[in-house]
């Protein structure tokens, strides 16, 4: 099972991941972070997600 | 007989394909030179390279279209290589233009599959400005060729 999980404390919601798997993360009024965890075929655009961060604050872990 | 160093025509367009980088020269408004680090990617064996259009050098080049971009590979010495190529930019506002270029440029910096960068391309494209090089010289130097290799 992969998770993918956001560090709010560095997150500051630039949005790329958002742009990138709406299905997966969602910003809320108060710019916070949701992450809707992803199905299988979702993972390729998770990982891109992952690595579009300017912040680095997206973990994908692998299991 | 001197060695010439300098690259063929398909070795300069090879050297460009496999960057990822280049120096990007531009052309404040007193007249001195402006120099940034750009991920580029190649359009049609141009080189091709987006920007933010609030940026330093996108109202340099509004200015004045003229660039000079630089592409270097290689450490110690003889392994030296590579092109500087001047020229004039075609800038381009349309945003089918500019999601193809920085769709090259994202996916070529971060070695991340281009089918998977629309969304994020889409949303940072409307900032963003896309430039084509349009050569006038090109100077070039390989020194492994000082080598005979």
């Amino acid at each position: 099972m992969n998770t993918v999980s956001v560090d709010p404390d560095v997150c500051e919601a630039f949005g790329r991941c958002v742009a990138t798997v709406p299905a997966v993360f969602s910003l809320d009024d108060d710019e916070m972070l949701h992450i809707h965890q992803p199905t299988e075929d979702q993972l390729p655009k998770v990982r891109v997600a992952v690595r579009l961060c300017p912040k680095l604050a997206l973990t994908l872990n692998d299991d | 007989m001197r060695v010439t160093t300098r690259l063929t025509g398909d070795e300069a367009q090879a050297l460009l394909a496999e960057g990822t980088k280049l120096q990007l020269a531009t052309i404040n408004a007193d007249g001195t030179p402006h120099l940034v680090t750009m991920y580029y990617a190649l359009v049609d064996g141009r080189i091709a390279f987006w920007t933010y259009r609030a940026s330093q050098k996108a109202k340099n080049l509004e200015r004045d279209p003229r660039v000079t971009c630089l592409i270097e590979a290689g450490d110690d010495y003889f392994t030296l290589r590579g092109v500087q190529l001047g020229g004039v930019v075609c800038p381009t506002d349309d945003p089918a233009a500019v999601v193809d270029i920085g769709t090259r440029i994202v996916a070529r910096s971060l070695g991340l599959p281009s089918e998977h960068l629309d969304g994020y391309v889409a949303q940072t494209a409307p900032k963003r400005r896309g430039y084509l090089v349009e050569p006038v010289r090109t100077v070039s130097w390989d020194h492994r060729k000082l080598a005979g290799a």
